[in-house]
């Protein structure tokens, strides 16, 4: 782990299978949720994530830890060399590596963004999602995503004949 | 949060909360992919019914795509005519919805006599004769729905100015309203021309509701051109307005049912529009030094319960449409303006007045055209059987005086009586047939199922 400046606040976060991570509080106040326990006063040590696993709060913690405010990260001003359009962009170009993962990761970012309230992340997660149907009749969303076509038989049919154009 | 433990292999999108769906479906493009990417399964259908989520929705896609407009060509006695919109070709939601919907109207009887009288909402209100139609080209399940005509006993029989199409609501968003429910106001004045009348038809309740005779002059309304034969009416945010002098509209609210007279912004001109934005106010258009597009607001006047037009915005548009020839305004719905050009390659402009941009470009010659735009919310999102419609029924009209006489079972007046020609217009509002023992408050149709 890098050396970190001298007077930078650290705050530990834990996820349930044991692993620890230590990240600075502006990090992790990225997360809405966090920020909350945070102003509240109540992470004085450590702060247990529940229900996000090792593999994904690394995921997490690395998308913050890239996207907390520039003049936190590095304590020099490097928003005043790069302006902001390039940083922006440059943003953009390493969100779009960020999300090539495998669909059930994604979606355990989703429910991890959800959780944690990290509004980037929940909308480059979703977004991504969307992108991926859009265009696409239903029956290939339904394959595309996996998701359990829940309807009865009847109702099936009545919204097929009631709605034949969603299924062209 | 379970789920990723019960399962620690896979997280499917099954196993995401409604929240994280509702949130991926906020993203979907346009209402036009949400009306088809909902159905995917029950469970996705069910988040996007909810009016929060419907709300949510619409703040992030404040308007509906357009189709195509509906040409009329009544002079050449023939039904509408259906011209698609150039992203029918290149959106593939949209270019679902113009395969999939019923843009050749077949299920109407072919007789030419059928006439385009307005549009709301991704239906269109269509007459011949003594029958009504209301039309929905996108919905298989609400496709074509008649609406007869209360029987006329007044005499002498009095004139037809006008339907109308009205959201159940009267506005736009679809808040609260199923999309499935409309209203048709039908617009009477007498032969003499001393009084007018409205009848009000819900569709959830199937019947007629006529309200009294208001004392207004209906000899000044308006007819634009000469080749029409009846007065022309805009809709907007539940009021009806009709040209009435060259200095004046003349405007029913069909939450009140009053009548009243509103000046122009601008005096002596013939060519504006009126309509609603894309948020559901009543907007005025007019051009001036030929190509500057001027946008008024109806607003109430100061303190008391007048409405006058509000200045809003201007804007250069011929550079937009690479106009230099004279046009004219000449409809504005949902936000969208549709100019016509006398003598362009293309006849009909469509503009939205948001930004303002050109959205498409139609060549209809000299008709009148009706944009149409995608329903909102999407009719396939709401459980149909809440406002399933059992066969209308035809109810007698009681002529105005024995309505005087009926029950009272008077409804709020509001100080708007007054602005209409200085006298009290409304007498109290008596519902008949089913409706006879239900207050008649302006959401009637929330309160009355349909017949049994």
């Amino acid at each position: 782990m890098a050396t970190r400046e001298a007077g930078k606040k650290m705050i530990m976060l834990k996820s349930p299978d044991g692993m620890e991570f230590e990240v600075e509080e502006a990090v992790a106040m990225e997360s809405q949720t966090i920020r909350k326990m945070i102003e509240d006063d109540c992470a004085d040590t450590a702060i247990l994530i529940p229900n996000i696993n090792s593999k994904i709060l690394s995921r997490v913690i690395e998308y913050c830890n890239k996207h907390v405010p520039t003049t936190g990260a590095t304590g020099a001003a490097a928003s005043d060399t790069v302006a902001p359009a390039a940083l922006a962009e440059d943003l953009k170009i390493w969100d779009a590596e960020f999300i090539k993962v495998n669909r059930a990761t994604r979606f355990d970012l989703i429910q991890a963004a959800s959780y944690l309230n990290i509004k980037g992340l929940l909308d480059l997660t979703s977004q991504t999602t969307i992108d991926t149907i859009s265009d696409n009749s239903l029956e290939e969303i339904r394959s595309f995503l996996s998701t359990k076509n829940d309807y009865l038989p009847e109702e099936e049919q009545t919204i097929r004949r009631e709605n034949q154009w969603a299924f062209q | 949060m379970e789920p990723s433990e019960a399962s620690p292999t896979v997280t499917t999108l099954d196993s995401l909360k409604d929240d994280n769906i509702e949130d991926i479906l906020l993203r979907l493009p346009s209402p036009a992919s949400l009306a088809r990417a909902a159905l995917t399964s029950r469970r996705w259908r069910g988040i996007a019914s909810s009016p929060r989520f419907l709300r949510r929705f619409r703040e992030l896609h404040p308007w509906s795509p357009v189709l195509g407009l509906f040409v009329t060509h009544a002079d050449l006695d023939q039904l509408p005519i259906f011209h698609p919109t150039a992203a029918v070709r290149s959106d593939p939601d949209l270019a679902a919805a113009a395969r999939g919907g019923d843009f050749l109207l077949t299920r109407l009887e072919h007789d030419p006599a059928w006439r385009l009288r307005d549009f709301r909402n991704g239906r269109l209100l269509l007459c011949r004769g003594e029958s009504l139609s209301v039309y929905d080209p996108v919905s298989v399940s609400h496709r074509h729905v008649a609406v007869p005509r209360p029987r006329n006993e007044a005499l002498p029989e009095p004139e037809c100015i006008s339907d109308c199409l009205l959201d159940l609501d009267g506005h736009g968003d679809g808040e609260g309203g199923a999309p499935c429910c409309f209203r048709v106001v039908t617009v009477q004045r007498e032969r003499d021309g001393q009084r007018m009348r409205a009848m009000e038809y819900g569709s959830c309740a199937a019947g007629w509701r006529i309200h009294p005779w208001a004392d207004v002059d209906g000899i000044g309304i308006d007819v634009p051109a000469k080749r029409m034969r009846r007065p022309m009416h805009a809709t907007a945010a539940g009021l009806i307005f009709w040209r009435y002098d060259l200095n004046s509209s003349l405007l029913l609210d069909t939450s009140t049912m009053a009548f009243s007279i509103v000046p122009l912004p601008v005096s002596r001109t013939r060519v504006y529009a009126i309509g609603d934005t894309d948020a559901g106010a009543c907007c005025l258009l007019n051009i001036v030094s030929a190509t500057m597009l001027q946008v008024w607001l109806l607003k109430k006047k100061g303190s008391g319960d007048g409405l006058a037009w509000e200045f809003e915005k201007q804007s250069q548009i011929g550079e937009l449409a690479s106009l230099n020839r004279s046009f004219s305004v000449h409809m504005v719905s949902a936000g969208l303006a549709i100019v016509y050009c006398v003598s362009s390659k293309y006849s009909h402009i469509v503009i939205d007045l948001k930004d303002p941009s050109l959205q498409d470009k139609f060549r209809c010659h000299r008709y009148m055209a009706f944009p149409f735009q995608m329903p909102w919310p999407p009719t396939g999102l709401v459980a149909t059987s809440t406002c399933e419609r059992s066969t209308p029924q035809p109810y007698a009209c009681r002529d105005a005086a024995s309505q005087h006489e009926a029950p009272s079972s008077s409804r709020k007046r509001t100080n708007n009586d007054e602005v209409a020609s200085g006298k009290e217009t409304m007498e109290p509002c008596i519902s008949i047939a089913s409706f006879k023992n239900e207050s008649p408050e302006k959401k009637f149709c929330y309160e009355i199922g349909p017949p049994s």
